[in-house]
């Protein structure tokens, strides 16, 4: 059965709180207002926006982190703009605002009153495309595409009459309820997914189904082969979200794709209320339907 | 230089540290990078050259492979004569080495090891000297010894003032760089490629495969480039007369420089059976674009036999569409199969040489030749360059695996215009609509394979069936190689 207010209670209850959110607003704006109008930053500073979960409408209870994404006028091939330099310039800017600065792969992170955001400084490849990203460890500048993220996802929101983000939310739910860590995927690998395999549902229920069905049939052929495939980002194709993905870790999390599918198309297809929610708490937790 | 690069290491010290340094990172607004000043030292106004500037001035491009080679000879002697081609009125040089197809105006020159001594008057001088730039640029050359130099010009009194900058070409770290991202480099590198037919289409798709750095290629066509083929044929008119062959050789090492090319000006047919055989034998995968259906039907004996996979392409005639079929032996249908099962598409062909007009004649009126336009050719070149690529990538990783999903049809139909007198005749004007066909789309279209294909399948169980006998009772069919 599709439950549907059970669902519509229980996405309802993976929503961030308010005041995770209200905090979050807060501390972006000022570190986006800081970057454009400091001293050593205003004259590299073209635009600031705001990417990842956050921004998405994908992320669940705490907001984890916030990424900023900070667009600078860079000619990358030029000396001094080697990936290190520039990320630690950035530091040495954020430096002046906050105490806890983090250098990291692709950014840099703060620490701003309950909320840590990342910063990752960008050039654009061309306008309103792919950026230029700083990859500390490849020692080089990489393609992403995070407005172009911003946009699958919401394309997909309207397609699906807003069950996309809600089934991401779903999603990341149950993937946290998982019992290795081994066998939970990346966030980002997550929506991937679900992404490519929500189809048009007409319910929550539906959606999971899809979803679940749909990573079996297309990636269960993987599982054992010891090689973990090409999954495009749907905001830029050429870039492979599960390149860092370890083909046991893949298994595993095929091997709860599996049975978690076996349980929510039972779950659909039960005629009796009781036995339909008794499922479908196996895959979200016993406060589902409660 | 030395001094910038110690000062950013300082600085970006201190700020790990959090320490005042000696010096800060600031950004340069003129050279959009960052910089490293002594702290308390306002921010230096570096010499405002812009890209478009650089664009004014002229190119001198040395091999750094070349270099790397004679490094020795010009550290012992302290110069080495090197040659140019002269281009744009002296703007560019490019050096011998490097070009395929010269300008016809040389320029000679001598690479000094320092500064050169004394008064120099006539000749371009390039001096090479140390540098602390980094590497990676294209006017640094590393030595064997791995030291960084870069080239200063020393301009004859003639031409002093033109101002030109050197840059080394390191031909396949810098190649490979375009293609990073896209391909794992290498993959394509010990592949090889059999092209026949180098028309058009195939000498396209050859160019466009040495792009996507397909390191050997095997040529085979009979024909010469003539006039009448430059409107369409990627060589030129200082070109004509020469073997198609050895056209589109020259356009791939233009284009991938460390290729072996092996070229035959040989026809496919049957008094060429065993010679066109050893070639496919010798490949990774076949590019089939000859414009007749024996041609065809023979390679795919040869390649099905060979089990080796073989692309087909073509224009209809005055190419208002055209095809491509993808034979993977055993697992596809056939080159045998596609005619048997689709005479009256596959009957459409294209004729673009004069001697196939007058051989499918059958009577004295004459037969126009016809080909399309390069802009209607292209499409289907690209098409089956990037089919090709799949074929050749098979399992190793590459960001075009996407395409997999795609391109798993055996036959794509490209429709090109409504051509009057043809099925497509009528077909509705170009829209948005996905389920109905309109020009200017690609289709893939599915069909089986013939079970009892003479070339792929079992023919002698289907003769008997046809004919009511006992398959056992029928004599083998001679041994395939």
């Amino acid at each position: 059965m599709e439950l549907s207010a059970d669902f519509a209670r229980y996405v309802s209850s993976c929503e961030p709180d308010d005041d995770a959110v209200k905090t979050a607003k807060k501390a972006h704006e000022k570190v986006r207002d800081e970057l454009k109008t400091d001293e050593d930053t205003k004259d590299a500073h073209e635009e600031t926006f705001l990417t990842g979960s956050y921004r998405r409408h994908t992320a669940i209870h705490n907001i984890e982190d916030v990424d900023v994404v900070c667009i600078l006028d860079l000619d990358i091939q030029a000396e001094g703009s080697e990936p290190e330099v520039v990320l630690t310039w950035l530091q040495g800017v954020l430096d002046k605002y906050y105490s806890e600065t983090r250098p990291q792969g692709r950014s840099i992170g703060i620490s701003a009153k309950g909320v840590w955001l990342d910063i990752v400084p960008g050039t654009p490849v061309y306008q309103d495309g792919p950026l230029w990203i700083p990859d500390r460890d490849a020692k080089a500048w990489v393609q992403s595409h995070p407005k172009g993220q911003i946009s699958a996802a919401s394309e997909k929101n309207k397609d699906t009459g807003g069950y996309y983000v809600q089934t991401v939310k779903l999603m990341k739910s149950w993937r946290d309820r998982l019992p290795t860590d081994k066998s939970k995927p990346k966030s980002y690998i997550l929506e991937t997914l679900v992404h490519q395999t929500i189809g048009l549902p007409t319910s929550h229920a539906r959606a999971v189904v899809n979803v679940l069905e749909g990573i079996n049939s297309t990636y269960g052929f993987y599982r054992g082969l010891g090689t973990v495939p090409f999954i495009a980002d749907p905001g830029l194709g050429t870039v492979n979200v599960a390149k860092r993905w370890e083909s046991a870790e893949f298994d595993a999390f095929l091997d709860q794709v599996k049975a978690a599918a076996s349980t929510a198309r039972q779950a659909l297809n039960a005629t009796d209320e009781a036995e339909s929610r008794k499922l479908w708490r196996k895959l979200f937790g016993s406060t589902f339907g409660a | 230089m030395s001094d910038q690069r110690s000062m950013i290491r300082d600085a970006m010290q201190a700020i790990a540290q959090r320490k005042p340094g000696k010096s800060k990172l600031v950004y340069d607004k003129t050279k959009r990078t960052i910089v490293a000043v002594s702290e308390g030292v306002p921010t230096p106004q570096a010499l405002n050259i812009t890209a478009d500037d650089a664009d004014m001035f002229g190119v001198v491009t040395l091999s750094s492979g070349w270099l790397r080679d004679k490094w020795l000879s010009l550290t012992k002697a302290g110069s080495l004569p090197v040659d140019f081609s002269s281009w744009d009125d002296g703007d560019a040089l490019t050096q011998l080495e490097l070009c395929i197809q010269g300008s016809g105006t040389r320029a000679a020159a001598m690479l000094v090891l320092g500064q050169p001594q004394g008064q120099t008057t006539e000749g371009v001088v390039i001096s090479i000297v140390p540098t602390d730039k980094p590497a990676h640029r294209s006017d640094v050359f590393v030595s064997p010894d791995n030291i960084a130099y870069r080239a200063e010009l020393v301009e004859p009194a003639a031409t002093a003032g033109r101002q030109r900058e050197v840059v080394f070409a390191d031909i396949e770290p810098q190649l490979d760089l375009r293609r990073a991202g896209i391909l794992e480099t290498t993959v394509l590198k010990d592949r090889t490629v059999l092209c026949i037919g180098l028309g058009t289409g195939g000498a396209h798709v050859a160019v466009e495969l040495a792009k996507s750095g397909v390191g050997h290629f095997i040529l085979v066509d009979r024909d010469r480039l003539s006039v009448g083929n430059v409107v369409r044929h990627p060589g030129g008119i200082s070109q004509v007369g020469r073997a198609k062959v050895n056209v589109t050789r020259d356009l791939i090492l233009e284009k991938n420089p460390g290729a072996q090319v092996e070229v035959h000006v040989i026809g496919v047919g049957f008094e060429n059976r065993d010679v066109i055989a050893g070639l496919v034998q010798a490949s990774d995968l076949v590019i089939c674009g000859t414009d007749n259906r024996q041609s065809k039907l023979l390679i795919n004996e040869l390649c099905v036999s060979a089990n080796k996979s073989a692309v087909y392409g073509g224009a209809f005639r005055r190419a208002y569409g055209g095809q491509i079929l993808r034979v993977r032996p055993k697992l596809s249908p056939c080159q045998q199969c596609f005619v048997s099962s689709l005479p009256d598409e596959a009957s459409d062909v294209e004729v673009s040489s004069q001697d196939d007009a007058d051989a499918i004649a059958y009577s004295d009126r004459p037969v126009a030749v016809e080909p399309g336009l390069s802009l209607d050719v292209l499409p289907i070149a690209t098409q089956l360059a990037k089919l090709a690529m799949l074929e050749l990538l098979a399992d190793k990783s590459s960001t075009l695996n996407v395409l997999k999903r795609d391109f798993d049809a055996p036959w794509y139909l490209w429709l090109n215009r409504p051509e009057p007198g043809t099925q497509y005749a009528d077909m509705p004007p170009l829209s948005d609509s996905s389920d109905e066909m309109t020009i200017n789309r690609w289709y893939g279209i599915y069909f089986e394979r013939d079970e009892q294909c003479p070339v792929c399948g079992d023919f002698l169980s289907g003769i008997a069936a046809a004919y009511g006998l006992d398959a056992t009772q029928l004599p083998a069919l001679p041994e395939k190689e």
